[in-house]
């Protein structure tokens, strides 16, 4: 059966025990279920079965599964690089992707980057990594610190800091 | 110490009977909690159903549980219950790592770090060296940070390590040596684990690699700088990145040294700061050996790109035009050079006084154009009046079906006012001819300072038609100047900029080509109605022409005192072509 026109749902299980379902169709956009499924080149597979995802904890794996049924439904435009616009909003256009990250934390952001990479998700990687790269753009310093919660450099350090690359530290 | 000498000589003593029982080794109890020791009884004795059997408490055990064949350690295992752990929490006879809660029976289980109260950073010794028998001894622990918790007294080296603070020379050591004794212990300040503590380990050290390069790459150069400036992990990346960046485009600019210059902006008088690579040396763009960092040289490759390129488009308000250049791949260069000669427009080998990188020629130094040296009837011809000598810099994008649109920017001073032409050149072998041109005039008929002139040229295959869009100083806004219908005969087209010989004389002289999607194309054609405009220079006060006369007389100097060196080296130059070349340059200094 070919796995684009397959109609059965799988579910697939977060570290904590919770199971989100959708259809495979919509699931098999990340790598790591299609390789679960042992799915060929061709898309061909048996019968989709069911993942655990024990890397991504419940409320991260809630919305990479809300992503994947929506990008099922709509996918996602291509990123292109150089961005066009110094924006989230500029960038990506479609309003539900723009929603789909507004309001969520730092740690969900960061959860969702690695939840991306480790079932190889691509357009959600895009997505999230645009996000955390556009939250950077025009900040000091000092600002970046506070959004990666990167504590602040002890003297001893700038001072080596300094010493080791004078150059950046020039204006 | 960790435990003291009673308590730990007790353990060793009975650890056969709590490994039998799978107690704690300090309380000896298997279910304290904290209604105390006796609920496990109260809940064996009860019988009730509903409440389930009773619960063991959660134990931490050390390393040594987990590698119970070692043999290079010879160590009693601790098994250690929650409870014993909180009551510890002041005085720290346990080893434990206050983050992530791992214990040690004695100091060859886990490497720990002794928390301390030091703020200077000059050894006060560890516990034991200053005599304390707890940490409740020193102040700093007697206070506590956050109401509801005790400070941390020991933290692992892993945790160290993930919740580290780190710079930009790599992870620092937080941790410092007691000197006491020469014991060796390893130390850290506490409030600094406490900082580590609350903060959490930052998100950036839980991504993969590949993930920091994908953040970075959509950064611009400042903002790549202010990112490297946060942390070691970001830093080494974005070093790596700026490094490949820069060598991608290494050939799209002239060799360095990079050097800074202050502009004047004519009757404005607002100064600007303007970075160029002079292209004096051997080797590509790269960093100093004093203060290696490439991404600093990739924030200047960017505001020279600015500078070069993208002037007007800045001033507008889009920061990451320059960026976008360099990480395009479809970019549009200068490729074959030619000058205008009596036979026509002929290809033509450039000195190494022009550099021709790229989308960018800039005249490196002030001298007589080579080619002028060795045909004195053009240059008679030319002086006279009957060929406009020009060196023509050709695209090396030939224009094929559909609208071709590019941006020229002249940067430069002259004596003349015009300073060269733009428009498509239709090329054969061995000649070339202008399809449609136009000239390049300076605001200014004396100019001495450098002065900004942008063209854009839009050409249509469809009705072959070249449009030539210029900016109206006196309405400044961007209009169409001219329109030429291109034979359509013509082949092998492509759009070109040449360099009157006025101004190719004149070191720093710059000219650029590059080419417009739609977006970039609109601003252009829509900046100057916010004026935006390039500032331009319209005159010069009576000091800015004692000025000007001097720096030509000066430069008329120098070519004098050139020539009569040449001249005394025997020089390639003949005796009349010597002879007049010094007339000419004394002419001047006369002028």
């Amino acid at each position: 059966m070919n796995a684009d026109e397959c109609m059965e749902t799988i579910k697939l299980t977060s570290r904590g025990g919770d199971s989100f379902e959708l259809p495979y169709a919509a699931a098999r956009l990340a790598h790591v279920v299609r390789d679960a499924n042992d799915e060929n080149d061709d898309g061909d597979i048996d019968s989709p079965e069911d993942v655990e995802i024990l890397k991504v904890n419940s409320p991260c794996l809630e919305k990479v599964v809300e992503f994947l049924k929506h990008y099922h439904e709509e996918a996602l435009t291509e990123i292109k690089t150089p961005l066009e616009d110094n924006t989230f909003e500029g960038n990506v256009k479609q309003e539900w992707y723009q929603n789909f990250l507004k309001g969520i934390d730092q740690p969900m952001l960061f959860d969702l980057v690695t939840a991306a990479n480790f079932m190889a998700i691509q357009p959600l990687l895009d997505l999230t990594c645009l996000k955390v790269s556009c939250q950077l753009m025009g900040k000091s310093a000092e600002e970046i610190r506070q959004i990666l919660n990167i504590p602040k450099l002890t003297p001893e350090e700038e001072e080596t800091a300094r010493r080791d690359h004078r150059w950046i530290f020039d204006d | 110490m960790p435990l003291n000498e009673i308590l730990e000589r007790r353990r060793r003593q009975n650890i056969a009977e709590y490994q039998r029982t799978l107690c704690c080794h300090i309380c000896g109890s298997a279910a304290r909690n904290a209604k105390g020791f006796s609920h496990f009884m109260d809940a064996e004795n009860n019988n009730n159903e509903d409440e389930g059997p009773p619960k063991i408490a959660e134990m931490r055990m050390c390393a040594c549980f987990q590698r119970p064949n070692d043999q290079n350690h010879d160590s009693v295992p601790l098994r250690v219950c929650e409870m014993c752990i909180q009551d510890d929490a002041l005085t720290g006879r346990i080893r434990c790592c206050g983050l992530c809660g791992i214990v040690a029976c004695d100091e060859n289980c886990v490497d720990l770090v002794e928390c301390t109260d030091d703020e200077e950073w000059n050894n006060e010794g560890c516990l034991e060296c200053r005599g304390f028998e707890s940490f409740n001894e020193i102040e700093i622990f007697r206070r506590r940070r956050h109401a509801e918790c005790a400070r941390v007294n020991r933290i692992c080296t892993k945790c160290l390590n993930l919740f580290t603070l780190v710079s930009l020379s790599g992870f620092s050591n937080y941790q410092f040596k007691c000197r006491y004794f020469k014991c060796n212990r390893l130390l850290v300040q506490s409030d600094i684990v406490e900082l580590k503590r609350f903060l959490k380990p930052f998100p950036v050290s839980m991504l993969p690699e590949e993930m920091l390069v994908d953040i970075i790459d959509f950064l611009g150069a400042k903002d790549l700088v202010s990112t490297a400036l946060t942390c070691t992990t970001l830093f080494k990346k974005i070093e790596k990145k700026s490094k490949d960046l820069v060598e991608s485009v290494q050939y799209l600019l002239p060799n360095g040294p990079i050097l800074t210059e202050d502009c004047e902006s004519g009757v404005t008088s607002t100064n600007s700061t303007m970075v160029y690579a002079s292209g004096r040396n051997s080797h590509p763009l790269r960093p100093p050996e004093d203060g290696k960092t490439w991404l600093k040289v990739l924030e200047k490759v960017e505001k020279m790109t600015k500078d070069t390129y993208f002037g007007f488009q800045v001033k507008a308000g889009d920061e990451g035009c320059a960026m976008r250049y360099l990480r395009s791949k479809d970019r549009i260069a200068f490729g074959q050079t030619y000058t205008t000669t009596a036979a026509g427009i002929t290809p033509h080998l450039p000195s190494n006084d022009i550099s021709i990188t790229g989308g960018q020629v800039i005249v490196k130094r002030f001298r007589l154009p080579e080619f002028m040296l060795h045909h004195r009837e053009e240059r008679h011809a030319a002086r006279e009046g009957r060929v406009s000598r020009a060196i023509i810099f050709s695209a090396d994008k030939m224009l094929d079906a559909g609208i071709h649109r590019v941006i020229f920017r002249y940067y430069c001073h002259c004596e003349r006012q015009s300073i060269g032409k733009v428009g498509i050149l239709s090329k054969s072998e061995s000649s070339a001819e202008w399809v449609g041109s136009v000239d390049v005039e300076m605001s200014s008929s004396m100019g001495v300072i450098n002065e900004e002139v942008l063209i854009g040229l839009e050409y249509n295959s469809n009705d072959n038609k070249l449009r030539v869009f210029t900016v109206d100083t006196e309405e400044k806004t961007t209009r169409e100047s001219a329109e030429f219908d291109i034979p359509e005969e013509a082949d092998n087209m492509s759009f070109a900029a040449s360099l009157s010989i006025g101004s190719a004389l004149f070191g720093g002289n710059q000219v650029s080509i590059r080419s417009c999607d739609p977006g970039e194309w609109d601003l252009f054609m829509s900046h100057n109605h916010d004026n935006n405009l390039a500032h331009r220079c319209r005159g010069r006060s009576r000091h800015g022409r004692a000025d000007w006369r001097m720096r030509r007389r000066m430069r008329a100097r120098l070519e004098v005192d050139e020539l009569q060196e040449m001249s005394d080296d025997d020089s390639i130059l003949g005796g009349l072509e010597e002879q007049e070349r010094m007339d000419m340059a004394l002419d001047r200094v006369i002028d």
